[in-house]
């Protein structure tokens, strides 16, 4: 077998290692803001933690955990992502699905992709969106963050692609044969073929929205409102020396400790969501039911 | 006018003040006004009605109002609107902010106080982060026609100039005048430039917000423990300081065998003149970055004058010495504390209120470090200089078609009621269980305090800054470093900050006479569309020119090309702006 | 065999496309009206009806800047780059990740180089210009050591190009990487069983059916990124770059971002972004088209 070949197995070896050392290069970072967060204020603010903590201290978490607003905003993210990549998942796989179909059995299709795809180009901008947003009436609600960006073109143009890649046409025509709609082929065939797309595409939607912080900003009333990204985003801000005025703003402005914290509580939940989801990148979904 | 209510209690709290106050001593302000300013600035003139404590102005006392119909009514503090009126206003929070439970920016001890002291409903409609976020909400709100809060804070003049402009804010300088109380007005008068800034069209149309300035001019502090390990005293010219620089980086003064000291922990950063080293350029004679008065009253841009070119020589000999850290160009002041604190560095220039934070962390980090505090060098010629920082830290701005404006200036009084020394209420501070609190009949401050320290300071619609007149940071601190023993809640706060926090008061108020201040507050025409640029061919030269890429010689190219591109223009229309507002 | 379908086949595929296209219509092409702010001389209080109408005079302005071509040119070359290295680099590790045959292992790392993905850049700014440091940065630290002379990484034009393009690929590999993964994912195993019979070894196997596989997904990555090749990073630039790099590493974001600062202009940052989408939107096409002449491919 090819795989126990010398050459493969020099090949394996370096690989691994290499995998290794980048894996360890994309790590490193993280670790070090795990170590300040564990940090005593002095050596954190200083500059003098790599990858091991200084004066230990559970101050960070506890500050943070603590803060009734932080644990709220969290749920509130929670809310936002389950809602937002719910919408945004059903309309991409319709949409995906209906423009995956050939122009030249779907008429008017390449009308409603360039319909899609100038969405992607062409923004009216922050003032106009906002006028919008407000008209609309959907200000302080958690839809003015669902609903304007729940079509996220890229992603459907990707599910798209793979739903032209990884269903085979003969599928689909045996599935039409036994007298099924539409509906049913996307539901019943589709779905289940393209789990790892869907896996991908659901995970780049949670992430955006875990993310998002700008929205809440300017769409919510007051800070109880926040999901967590937003509300970081007070904490963690550039400082402007040239608006400090008083020690006591700069002392609770550059906690470096408590920042890493919150950094670190805010990354943790993608990093669990992530293999989960990954379950579902499985490789060589049986398609045996049809001949080639 | 809106009819001013009386209980019996406010009529006896107000005849009880007047009656203390026409036997009490001096006021607790500032300076008798004197000095050139504009003729309206607001509080110079005599107020009708009578003042709570009135020495400098000396009002007669024209006799109490205490009935609501008189326009004169002067809304001092214990006066209150009742019925309540309602102010609504937008507010911007920051990530240093500190609530109760249950309380938060919109609800909290201090619109309760506003609402039980005064009679006045603080409605905030939206809170936001501060900074470009605040900025930008405020803009898309008034984009989709929100209308604009009876009272907003400012800080970015940018903003606030545009709102003034738009029409949608009123003036306020005759309701300053006539209701501001005299701790008030002797504040404002302290420096009447602070009043430039909302200057249009003979009137004013907003109230500017005192910034603490003294408390952050430049001092210099030095690791004395590498000084004697050296073997040297504290330098006080630019020769000395180099020849201790030289000394801290050859010497390894931290004993610790490595060539990793520097001798001067700075940053270049985006902003140059501004940052700290002002005072290293100041000792050559000029500050940039800032619009300084020359001797004939016009206002030329530091940066531009000639004295620049040998400061500039200067720095980039020390950058090439290594007594700077070569990133020194890429450094925010983060980075400087950095170096400063984690024993790398042995000199940083830098505010007064250093020594309550970071530089308490250098004791932590690096076991048996000490600093002192030393004046500003004197450069070639035997003088020195530093940036005088502004006194002005933004604006409030009132809506024009909001009612009661003097609902402002009745909260203004009541907030630098905190100075007033025979006003009991805030002898130990602003709200008790917040600011400080009493345990077993005795005040204690900081962390003594059940659930912590609060900084109340930050709820007020002041910019979230503390009230306090021009100087009063550095007169306290100086008085204390010299022995007087703290008696307002004040000064017993600022003792408790340690003595080196008083030293550096005392320090910087030794050089007042050097300071040079910024008179471009406005913001003309051509800046708004060529500011920028100026400013950042001023950056790269500057930076560029110290590190050698650029020769020293590029400064002179530097000028001419800032004046052909603008800057002669903008210069015209700042010096027009000047006249026209001092005059 | 393909025969136009009818109406009654194709009904239900309008009815799937008609929510999206609703959201989108309201969200996103209701607010294009405002595009005409680019031609206003904006200001808040008048609102988008009552500001006064400038013309081309922000797209002149923008265009006779002394440093706007400058700018413009360093915008494209960094984010060329970019592109090219967000392809490649991705692609590869795709490819040589697909090798491992731990399962545990392989996911393990998917998850890791996706981490860096979640840090903002002002955090990761201020780390980088720790690491990257003249004076004890870990990089110039190993380049000491084998007997090269330090970089001034942040502070040279050209090594701070470099710089950007390096650690935004640091950052983002793993998006691309998970993409290229989820697409070897659907390749059918029945196609490495017949090679294998045919004699091939994976090396072949890989040219011959793995690559050709991921072909069409990157063209679509590299087409659509296509559409923001006039962004370059923003927030990554923002928060790494200072005044000894301006003449190399300021991309049009920055530039307008401190212009509009003083002016406060939400109409000079329309009419900017107003002209990067005209520029994407050509590019993309002229990009589809060629993929459809050439490769026979429907991006979309």
């Amino acid at each position: 077998m090819t795989y126990r070949s010398t050459a493969y197995r020099i090949f394996t070896y370096c690989n691994n290692t290499f995998i290794v050392l980048l894996a360890l290069l994309c790590l490193l970072p993280l670790i070090h803001v795990l170590a300040v967060s564990f940090s005593g204020r002095a050596a954190a603010d200083a500059n003098l933690v790599t990858f091991w903590p200084i004066d230990f201290t559970l101050e960070g978490y506890r500050m943070t955990l603590g803060n009734g607003s932080f644990v709220g905003s969290i749920l509130i993210s929670i809310q936002r992502v389950v809602l937002g990549t719910g919408v945004s998942m059903a309309l991409i796989l319709l949409s995906a699905y209906a423009l995956s179909k050939e122009s030249a059995q779907f008429r008017g299709r390449n009308a409603w992709a360039w319909f899609f795809v100038f969405t992607m180009l062409f923004n009216g901008g922050l003032v106009p969106t906002y006028i919008l947003v407000r008209n609309v009436g959907l200000m302080d609600s958690i839809w003015a963050l669902v609903l304007p960006n729940a079509v996220n073109v890229f992603n459907m143009i990707l599910m798209l692609n793979f739903f032209r890649t990884s269903v085979p046409k003969s599928l689909e025509e045996a599935a039409f044969m036994d007298g099924a709609g539409h509906f049913r082929t996307l539901l019943s065939i589709y779905l289940p073929i393209s789990l790892p797309s869907l896996a991908t595409i659901s995970l780049f939607t949670i992430v955006f929205h875990w993310n998002s912080w700008f929205d809440g900003l300017i769409y919510l009333m007051d800070k109880e409102r926040y999901p967590l990204s937003t509300l970081l985003q007070t904490i963690v801000v550039q400082l402007d020396f040239s608006a400090i005025t008083s020690a006591e703003d700069l002392m609770a402005l550059s906690n470096r400790t408590v920042k890493s914290a919150q950094i670190f509580i805010a990354t943790i939940p993608i990093v669990l969501v992530y293999p989960f989801l990954q379950r579902y990148f499985v490789k060589g979904i049986v398609v045996g039911s049809v001949k080639e | 006018m809106k009819q001013l209510g009386k209980s019996g209690k406010a009529a006896a709290q107000l005849l009880l003040l007047t009656a203390l106050t026409v036997t009490a001593a001096a006021c607790s302000g500032g300076d008798a006004p004197g000095a050139s300013k504009p003729e309206r600035t607001p509080g110079m003139t005599e107020s009708a009605g009578s003042g709570n404590s009135g020495a400098d102005t000396g009002s007669a006392d024209a006799g109490n109002t205490d009935d609501g119909e008189d326009a004169g009514q002067r809304l001092l503090p214990g006066e209150k609107f009742d019925p309540a009126i309602t102010m609504t206003t937008a507010r911007w929070v920051s990530g240093s902010f500190a609530f109760r439970d249950g309380e938060d920016i919109a609800n909290n001890v201090h619109t309760d106080w506003m609402r039980e002291e005064m009679g006045i409903n603080l409605d905030t409609l939206w809170s936001v982060q501060e900074g470009d976020n605040y900025i930008t909400k405020l803009r898309l709100a008034l984009s989709a026609g929100e209308p604009l809060p009876d009272v907003l804070v400012v800080g970015d003049m940018q903003l606030a100039s545009e709102l003034i402009d738009s029409g949608l804010v009123q003036p306020i300088g005759d309701v300053f005048d006539a209701h501001a109380s005299d701790i008030v007005k002797a504040a404002y008068n302290r420096d009447p430039s602070i009043w430039y800034p909302v200057y249009k069209d003979g009137d004013y149309y907003g109230l500017p917000i005192i910034a603490a300035g003294d408390h952050n001019d430049n001092v210099l502090y030095i690791r004395n423990d590498w000084l004697d390990a050296v073997g040297l005293d504290a330098p006080s010219t630019i020769a000395e300081m180099e020849t201790v620089m030289e000394a801290f980086k050859t010497q390894d003064p931290d004993g610790n065998g490595k060539d990793d000291t520097y001798g001067f922990s700075f940053s270049l950063g985006s902003n140059v003149g501004r940052g700290d080293a002002n005072m290293i350029y100041g000792a050559f004679g000029a500050i940039p970055g800032i619009w300084m008065k020359q001797d004939d009253g016009s206002l030329v841009y530091g940066s531009t004058l000639p004295e620049i070119k040998p400061a500039l020589a200067k720095l980039k000999e020390w950058k090439e010495k290594g007594y700077l850290h070569p990133e020194s160009g890429i450094y925010d002041r983060q980075k400087t504390y950095e170096l400063f604190n984690s024993g790398r560095a042995g000199m940083i220039a830098g505010e007064v209120w250093l020594p309550v934070y970071p530089l308490p962390n250098l004791a932590q980090n690096v076991p048996g470090a000490e600093y002192d505090v030393i004046p500003a060098p004197t450069g070639p010629d035997g003088s020195a200089a530093r940036w005088g920082k502004p006194f002005n830290a933004g604006v409030v701005l009132v809506n024009k078609d909001f009612e009661h404006p003097e609902a402002l200036i009745l909260y203004l009084n009541n907030l630098f009621e905190y100075w007033n020394a025979d006003n009991p209420k805030y002898e130990n501070g602003y709200f008790q269980g917040y600011d400080y609190d009493i345990i077993d009949g005795k005040v204690v401050n900081g962390s003594d305090i059940p659930g912590g320290q609060i900084s109340v300071h930050h709820y007020f619609l002041y910019n979230s800054q503390r009230p306090i007149a021009p100087y009063q940071y550095q007169d306290t601190l100086t008085a204390l470093y010299e022995g007087k023993a703290p008696e307002t809640a004040f000064e017993r706060y600022s003792y408790s900050l340690g003595e080196m926090y008083l030293k550096a008061g005392a320090v910087a108020k030794s050089q007042r006479d050097i300071n040079v201040y910024d008179y471009g507050i406005g913001l003309t025409d051509t800046m708004k569309t060529r500011w920028d640029r100026l400013q950042q061919m001023e950056s790269e030269t500057f930076v560029k020119i110290i590190y050698g890429e650029l020769p020293l010689d590029e400064f002179d190219r530097f000028v001419e090309k800032w004046k052909a591109e603008g800057g002669d223009k903008i210069t015209q229309e700042m010096n027009d702006w000047y006249d026209e507002v001092n005059s | 065999m393909k025969k136009q379908w009818n109406w009654k086949r194709n009904w239900p595929l309008h009815l799937m496309l008609l929510p999206a296209a609703i959201v989108l219509a309201v969200f996103q092409y209701a607010p294009l009206g405002g595009l005409v702010m680019a031609f206003q001389d904006f200001k808040p209080w008048l609102g988008i009806r009552g500001s006064p109408w400038v013309g081309w005079m922000h797209f002149r302005d923008l265009f006779t800047f002394q440093e706007s071509v400058q700018v413009i040119w360093n915008t494209l070359i960094i984010s060329s780059l970019k592109m090219v290295f967000h392809l490649i680099v991705p692609f590869v590790f795709a490819l040589l990740l697909n090798e491992v045959r731990k399962l545990l292992f392989k996911r393990t790392v998917q998850t890791i180089v996706y981490l860096p993905h979640f840090l903002s850049w002002v955090i990761l700014g201020g780390i980088f210009i720790d690491v990257l440091s003249m004076d004890g940065g870990i990089v110039n630290r190993a380049l000491e050591a084998v007997g090269l002379q330090p970089i001034f990484f942040l502070g040279d034009g050209d090594w701070f190009r470099f710089t950007i393009v390096a650690t935004d690929v640091w950052k983002d590999f793993g998006f691309a990487t998970i993409i290229f993964l989820a697409a070897l994912a659907g390749i059918n195993p029945s196609l490495y069983e017949a090679a294998l019979i045919d004699g091939a070894n994976r090396w072949q196997q890989t040219l011959s059916i793995t690559v050709p596989s991921l072909v069409p997904i990157a063209i679509v990555v590299g087409t659509l990124s296509l559409g923001s090749i006039l962004n370059a990073g923003f927030d990554q630039i923002f928060n790494l770059y200072n005044p000894l790099v301006y003449g190399k590493g300021d991309i049009i974001d920055t530039y307008v971002y401190r212009t509009a600062l003083l002016s406060g202009s939400f109409s000079l940052g329309t009419a900017v972004g107003l002209f990067k989408s005209v520029i994407s939107f050509v590019l993309i096409v002229v990009a589809y088209r060629l993929a459809y002449v050439f490769a026979g491919y429907r991006i979309f």
